[in-house]
Formats: structure tokens, sequence, C-alpha cells
């Protein structure tokens, strides 16, 4: 096997490796992510120990004064600096951070997409500025060239990113959270899981969650207290449905493996385990699409959603970050997504059961034992 | 093979989080089941693939990323972690230098 022998697969890479630097930029900083949700969780008024979060003077121990901060200040930063340092390093995340202060505190949204537009950005330039008088500091001057460089570049930067880039950002955040509003209002979302369950079995599925949806469903929760958007992606329903409908129709290894599948998938949350079976029989993208369409539109239907992203996308993260008014629509859309999927994933499986009999029960492993040996080597 | 002595195993996904862990925690049974004990077993994202890699199992989607990053490894692809015979051809691989 060679790279790039097709046009389609070095688009392909291409693609996934923007996604893997869009999601590697969230996907470090989920914990930060968790927090903060639990934090909304138990001290917002309408969260689980609301007395907790009341102002002192009112008898409570203010701990709902950490909401605002952390959303708006701490969790673009934490991005900005990841992203700062894929680019350059421990350097290029200190002025990505100096610079996203200037977008963060130039609007009144949650500078998710400033911060990862910004960041990486940032640390560009001060990689192409330490370029210019790279061997040519002076013994001993090393230090101080390098600290003022930086200091200067972000001061710059975050002047920049203050008057230019943040007002553009807004503009564009509050566009693209009207587009999402309009999806909702006109019924069209559920439409998106044609894309989604696709793309996701592709490989893109972190790109997709934590490049996108993670940062609009974020600014959404901060506004209204839940996004849909959360489950757009991460809601374990559909796969489900394909594992269960493979552990009762399914033939040989796939079906003996499926169970195992289902604990990893469902309770551990790590969705790439389905993928495969679904790779093994392409017809059953069909079920995960009209699995996932089942979960939104239902999410839509009750108005429900997750106060934060859950990740990984196990039932466990998802009911513990699923908004206090929302349990029956969440809980809903996961059993009715998975039961569409197992639905339309069986009457697939089933249909091509005779001859998937005929052909071996152990056909598809001799298969992946192929595929595997061709792919291996330098 | 003329493999240098293979002493990490690099299991790569996407985000390094998710599947790449749970590979690296099963490879790394196997391989204390096998009295193996010279050989470290970690997990990483494709893109942080250190180029000097020796041996790296990856999801066949991401194996042409897996193998621009790390050239001089040798690659293994899984396409289903619940059924893959990768874990016993690493093992094979691995005792066979070891002999």
């Amino acid at each position: 096997m060679t790279t790039n022998t097709s046009s389609s697969k070095s688009l392909r890479v291409n693609v996934q490796k923007f996604g893997a630097f869009l999601s590697g930029m969230v996907m470090p900083n989920i914990a930060a992510f968790i927090a903060w949700g639990l934090i909304t969780a138990f001290f917002i008024p309408t969260g689980w120990t609301p007395g907790l979060g009341k102002a002192v003077e009112d008898g409570g121990l203010n701990l709902a004064a950490l909401v605002g901060p952390m959303i708006i200040n701490l969790l673009p930063l934490l991005i900005a600096n990841t992203g700062g340092r894929m680019v350059y390093g421990a350097r290029g995340g200190v002025v990505a951070t100096i610079a996203t202060m200037g977008v963060i505190v130039g609007t009144s949204i949650p500078m998710f997409m400033g911060a990862m537009i910004v960041g990486p950005l940032s640390a560009w330039v001060i990689k192409q500025v330490d370029k210019i008088w790279e061997g040519k500091i002076r013994a001993g001057f090393e230090m101080l060239v390098d600290n003022f460089s930086a200091g200067i570049v972000g001061f710059i930067l975050a002047i920049v990113a203050f008057l230019g880039v943040s007002p553009v950002v807004t503009a564009i955040s509050d566009a693209l959270g009207k587009a999402v509003e309009w999806l909702v209002s006109t019924h069209l979302l559920p439409v998106a899981s044609i894309l989604i369950e696709p793309a996701k079995v592709l490989f893109l599925n972190n790109a997709i969650n934590h490049g996108i949806l993670t940062p609009l469903g974020t600014t959404q929760s901060a506004e209204t207290g839940k996004s849909i958007l959360f489950l757009l992606e991460a809601n374990p329903g559909p796969g489900l449905g394909i594992l269960l409908a493979f552990t009762v129709f399914g033939v040989g290894l796939s079906k003996a493996s499926a169970p195992g599948a289902i604990i990893i998938h469902f309770l551990g949350g790590i969705h790439e385990v389905y993928f495969p079976y679904i790779l093994m029989k392409p017809a059953l993208i069909g079920a995960a699409i009209a699995g996932g369409a089942t979960g939104v539109a239902t999410n839509m239907i009750f108005g429900s959603g997750l106060r934060a992203p859950a990740s990984p996308g196990s039932i466990f993260a998802v009911l513990l970050q699923t908004d206090s008014g929302s349990y029956v629509g969440v809980i809903l859309s996961v059993i009715l997504s998975a039961t569409v999927s197992f639905l339309v994933g069986g009457v697939i499986i089933r249909a091509t059961r005779a001859s998937d009999l005929a052909s071996d029960e152990n056909g598809n492993f001799a298969e992946a034992q192929a595929a595997s040996k061709a792919n291996k080597g330098k | 093979m003329s493999t240098p002595l293979i002493e990490q195993v690099i299991f790569a996904c996407d985000a390094g989080m998710g599947s790449s862990a749970m590979g690296a925690s099963m490879l790394r049974k196997k391989i204390k089941e096998a009295g193996i004990t010279d050989v470290t077993v970690v997990n990483k994202a494709v893109a942080d693939l250190p180029s000097h890699a020796q041996l790296v199992i990856t999801q066949d989607r991401l194996v042409d990323r897996a193998k621009h990053t790390a050239p001089d490894a040798v690659h293994f692809s899984v396409s289903n972690f619940m059924m893959t015979p990768v874990y016993d051809e690493v093992i094979a691989l691995l005792k066979e230098q070891r002999q």
C-alpha cells in the first residue's frame, strides 16, 4: 500500500487532518468543559443545589460566580493555548492565549470560534517572527530577545484581535447561531444526520463533534442553559441499535463480538467500535441515519438538550450532562434512536443473512486479516 | 525481517484518547500474558506520532495519516477492535525478534 495513490485518498487524508486539527484544540480540554457543566448543574438557579450558588448575603456560598468567567475566559483560553501549542509549542501557546484575550473582551459571547482561529494564527505569527533573528542573537541576550519579542507580538496581536477580529467572529458566530435556530424552527435539524452519520463512520466523529458542535453548543448553552447540538453526534442510540441488530440477526464472528462492542460503545462511550460493523455492510449507514434523525427529532419535539458536551459519548456522560428539565426527551431520544436503527439494521442484516452464512462463518474475519496484511509494512 | 528490535508499540487514533487507549490496554494485557516484559505500549493521537516510532497500530481508515507522520515505522492496521488478528500478529513478531 502506498499513500496518495489517488486524489480521493489524499483528499480524505487532508479532510481528516484538518478535522483532527480542529478537534485537537478542543478535546484535550474536555475535562474543563465537564467541570464547567458540573458547576452549572449544581449552582445555577435551576440547578441541583441552587442554595449554594446564591450570593453570601442571600445565605449561599456565591458558587454560581464561577459559571460566567469559566465559559467566557477559561474555556476559550484553554482552547487557544492548546491550538497555539500545536503550531509552535509552549511559546506559541502563550502568544495564542494573549492574543485570544483580545477577541474575548471584544465581545459578550463565549469566543470559541475566535479562539480556534486567533490561537493557531498567533502562534504561527510568533514562529515567523522568531525566524527573522534566528541564529543572529548575541550570546547572553537570548532570554531578553525571546521574552520581549513574544511579549510585544502578543501585545500587538491582542489589540488587532480586539479591534479587528472580534467584531467579525461575533458576526459569524451570531449568523451560525441563527442558522441553527432556523434549522430547529423549520424542523429541518434531523436532516443533519444525513451528513453526520456517514462522516462519523469515516472517523470524522471527533472533528464534527468537538471541532464544530461543541463550540456552537456551548455558546448556545451559555444563553439558554442547554443545547441540542451536543446530542447530534454523541447520542449512543444509533450505534447501540446497530450492534443489537448484529447480536440478534448477525452471523459468525460479527454476531459473537457485538455484545462486547455494546458495552464498550454504550457504557464506555467509544463509538469507534461500531464503525467497522457499518463499514462491513455499508447499507447499514441507512440504519444509522434513520436512528440519528429519530434521536434529533425527539429532542427537537421535547426541546431537550445537554448542558455541556457528553464526552466520551457514553450513556453515563449523556445522563450526567442532561439539563434538569430534559430527562424525558433525552432518554427517549436514546431509546427511540436505538430502536429505529435496530429495526432498519435488522432488516438489512436479515436480507443478506443467507449469503453471509454461505460465505463461511469466518469470511469477514479472513477478509479483515487479508486487509490488515495488505496495510502492513513500510 | 530486518526491523530493529521493537521496544515500544504505539497505538494511535484520531484524538489519542478513546479507541487507542482501549486498544493499548488490550494489547498490554496480551503482551504480559505472552511473557514479554521489555516492550511498552502507549497510545497517542495520529498527529502526535513521533517520527522515530518503531511499530504503530491504527484503524485502517487512519493508516495513511499514520504512515505520513511516522514513515519509518512498521505499520499494522485494525479494522475492528473487537475481532482482529493484529494483536496476535504483533505478539508473534515481538516473540520472533526475541528468540
